[in-house]
């Protein structure tokens, strides 16, 4: 089965929350299945009653430390242990995970059967490739890219604390940054060699990354780090936080270098300036991809056993409205 | 023709004149706006420029720090939320327009403005009472914000309140002192990168119970010397930590650059405090890894430099190459290396000469010519990169 990005026509996208989305087939049809992604704010709870009603439930690890408890994602759980996160109604429903860490014991309810996957994955390389050297391919500008957006979450899971720390000491040591998203931002690092651009379009973004040598990812918090996968995708090494949580599997001698802290960033990003890398051949040949992720999760579903899942081959999570028939 | 090469030298500081005229004149936006963002732009293009008709374009004229204040008081009005936004968030807008955007109904805008240092503090004051999470956590970050507005910004029982000042250097001392105590590491590790922290939360953050904020904490150049001699006697992350503090006594440093852990002699490798003995010493290390780092020590020694610029290992010499305390002669001769990665390293070093560069463009290789367009600050190198790029 060859197939290209989702490709049915949808109905018109349903208002689901955030913490909540479709999984279907390669025909853009309800598998019978959900996922959860997030723990369900009350304002959210009569869609996501709807939603379980009619789908067996399937974490993912998409948010933090999700599904444990954590100050920052979850304003209730302030005093709580983190592990009083499990016993939420919404993360009991889950019939099996798809996670992202190293050791999910620390993370993940002991029982429902578990699989290493996250929604980066799930990357369109193609439309990756096509946006970022569909005009020919760009000109190295940068050596570095960052991105984080002007919100709390993004400053949190991106690791700006870190982030500015280290692009000082980039910047000081001769590399040429782009930090996206962090135009505006107050306590900007300021050097001549850093760059900050606004929020851009995803096809921008892309276009930028494509444009500089290096990802930068100081991320922490960060469960399904999307921008790894995209730059990947298009070719370009990272550089990555040794302590993230989700992402860590994408490296490999092939795609880039883990970092710890302001420390060793210089001298691993050089490292990696001078390494031999193919990035892109990496991703695809180890079952990345939008394709591949989708046939891999489907033989989950199918491990899962019930008579919708037995012939699934093809299993892709989407916020747009199931096709009917 | 190498049309690749043209946001690269757009974004050269010494563009040629002619080439931003020819940018800011485009009919495509994303030159135009490159002219805009040109450090190299006048006041009157970026007057100019200030009515386009595209929004990016504007926004990079408000984004510019090199934009008169009078232009930025006529883009405070712009109906584009990104450009009020910009102007809001400019150093160089006034104080008054500063003040006036920080009243906007819109929350970016308010956000942009929160966040400024020359923000008016009777503004800040009432933008850290905001009703939007987003605009108070801009004051928090706010590294000019007067301890009355962080106060009132201050939500402790939030952690990303706690994070936010932890990290701000605006922080009074019992503010750090306190969030030095905090139960979550995240926390106390910003505290311990706070480069204001004072000497006696460093104290306590030194012997934290997580490395993270321990080693971070010995790295700091205000953290008491006797704790940093004490630690450089102790496990190899706390040596590494202390060989990268650049107030680590010399002596300490002396005996680090011998230390028998990798890790440790690339640490003190790269400290600019590294003594003369020491760079000689580790100019001879049996590994490229801790050769390589002081090719890229801008306080290595000149002839320490010019040994690393004939070591056999590619890496090695790429750093010095880099280096923009490297001698002119040397970095002359590193732009004949063997190596695409040397040569790219002698292309973005400003003090690269003149004849290096010719030298580079008669034999480019993998970014070099990127490397050129970005980095020279030779005229008669650029027209030929402008020529390339048609």
């Amino acid at each position: 089965m060859t197939l290209q990005a989702a490709t049915w026509t949808a109905g018109p996208a349903d208002q689901v929350p955030w913490p909540l989305r479709w999984i279907v087939d390669e025909n853009g049809r309800d598998t019978g299945f959900a996922m959860l992604r997030r723990g369900i704010e009350q304002s959210q709870r009569q869609a996501y009653e709807a939603m379980a009603a009619g789908h067996r439930m399937i974490g993912f690890t998409h948010y933090g430390p999700f599904p444990l408890y954590h100050p920052a994602y979850d304003g209730q759980a302030l005093g709580r242990e983190p592990r009083a996160g499990w016993s939420r109604q919404e993360v009991m429903a889950c019939e099996a995970w798809a996670h992202c860490f190293r050791d999910p014991d620390s993370y993940l309810p002991q029982g429902p059967p578990r699989l290493l996957l996250s929604g980066s994955d799930f990357v369109n390389d193609r439309a990756a490739w096509q946006a970022a050297h569909g005009d020919g391919p760009p000109a190295k500008r940068w050596d570095l890219v960052y991105s984080c957006l002007p919100t709390w979450l993004s400053e949190l899971q991106k690791n700006w604390d870190l982030a500015r720390a280290c692009v000082l000491r980039l910047a000081d040591a001769g590399a040429r940054i782009v930090m996206v998203g962090r135009a505006g931002a107050p306590g900007l690092p300021r050097h001549r060699n850093i760059d900050c651009l606004p929020q851009l379009s995803w096809t921008d973004f892309v276009r930028v990354t494509a444009s500089t040598k290096i990802a930068f990812v100081p991320n922490c918090l960060d469960a399904s780090p999307r921008v790894i996968t995209e730059a990947l995708a298009v070719d370009v090494p990272v550089l990555v936080n040794r302590r993230i949580i989700g992402g860590w599997k994408y490296l490999a001698k092939e795609t880039g270098r883990f970092f710890t802290d302001e420390g060793d960033v210089v001298e691993e990003f050089f490292r990696l300036l001078d390494s031999e890398v193919f990035p892109r051949d990496w991703l695809i040949v180890n079952g990345y991809g939008q394709q591949a992720s989708a046939e891999r999760l489907a033989t989950a579903l199918r491990a899962l056993g019930g008579g919708a899942a037995a012939d699934l081959g093809y299993a892709l999570p989407t916020d747009l409205r199931p096709a009917s028939g | 023709m190498n049309s690749g090469l043209l946001p690269l030298l757009a974004a050269n500081p010494c563009i040629p004149p002619g080439l931003i005229a020819t940018l800011a004149s485009s009919e495509q936006a994303a030159h135009r706006q490159a002219a805009a963002a040109s450090q190299a732009a006048s006041q009157e293009l970026l007057a100019v420029l200030a009515q386009d008709s595209h929004p990016v374009v504007r926004r990079a004229v408000a984004a510019s720090q090199s934009c008169q204040a009078g232009t930025l008081a006529r883009l405070a009005s712009d109906d584009d939320e990104q450009v009020a936004a910009a102007v809001a968030a400019n150093q160089a807008t006034s104080p008054e327009v500063t003040e006036r955007l920080g009243g906007d109904q819109r929350t970016e805008v308010r956000a942009a403005a929160a966040g400024n240092p020359r923000c008016p503090r009777s503004r800040l004051l009432v933008l850290a009472k905001d009703e939007y999470r987003r605009v108070r956590h801009c004051v928090l970050q706010n590294p000019d914000a007067c301890a009355e507005a962080l106060t009132a910004a201050y939500w402790p029982r939030e952690f990303m309140s706690r994070l936010y000042l932890a990290g701000n250097v605006a922080a009074v001392p019992a503010a750090l002192d306190e969030l030095a105590s905090d139960p979550s590491p995240v926390i106390r590790l910003a505290v311990a990168r706070n480069r204001q922290a004072p000497p006696v939360v460093l104290d306590r953050l030194a012997r934290d119970q997580e490395q993270e904020v321990m080693v971070t904490a010995l790295r700091h150049p205000s953290t008491p010397r006797y704790l940093v001699a004490a630690a450089a006697g102790h496990g190899e992350p706390a040596r590494q930590a202390v060989a990268a503090n650049p107030m680590c006594p010399p002596a300490q440093l002396l005996a680090l650059a011998k230390d028998l852990t990798i890790t440790v002699r690339v640490a003190a490798a790269a400290n600019r405090s590294l003594p003369r003995a020491a760079a000689f010493e580790l100019a001879a290390d049996a590994e490229p890894a801790a050769r390589a780092p002081l090719g890229g020590n801008r306080s290595a020694p000149f002839p320490v430099l010019a040994t690393l610029g004939s070591d056999p290992i590619v890496s090695v010499r790429s750093r010095v190459a880099r280096n923009d305390q490297a001698l002119p002669e040397l970095l002359r001769r590193l732009a004949s290396d063997s190596d695409d990665a040397v040569r790219a390293g002698v292309a973005a070093n400003p003090a690269a000469s003149a004849a290096a560069h010719w030298c580079l463009l008669a034999e480019p290789g993998r970014y070099v010519l990127e490397e050129l367009a970005r980095a020279s600050r030779h005229q008669e190198i650029l027209a030929e990169l402008v020529k390339a790029a048609g």
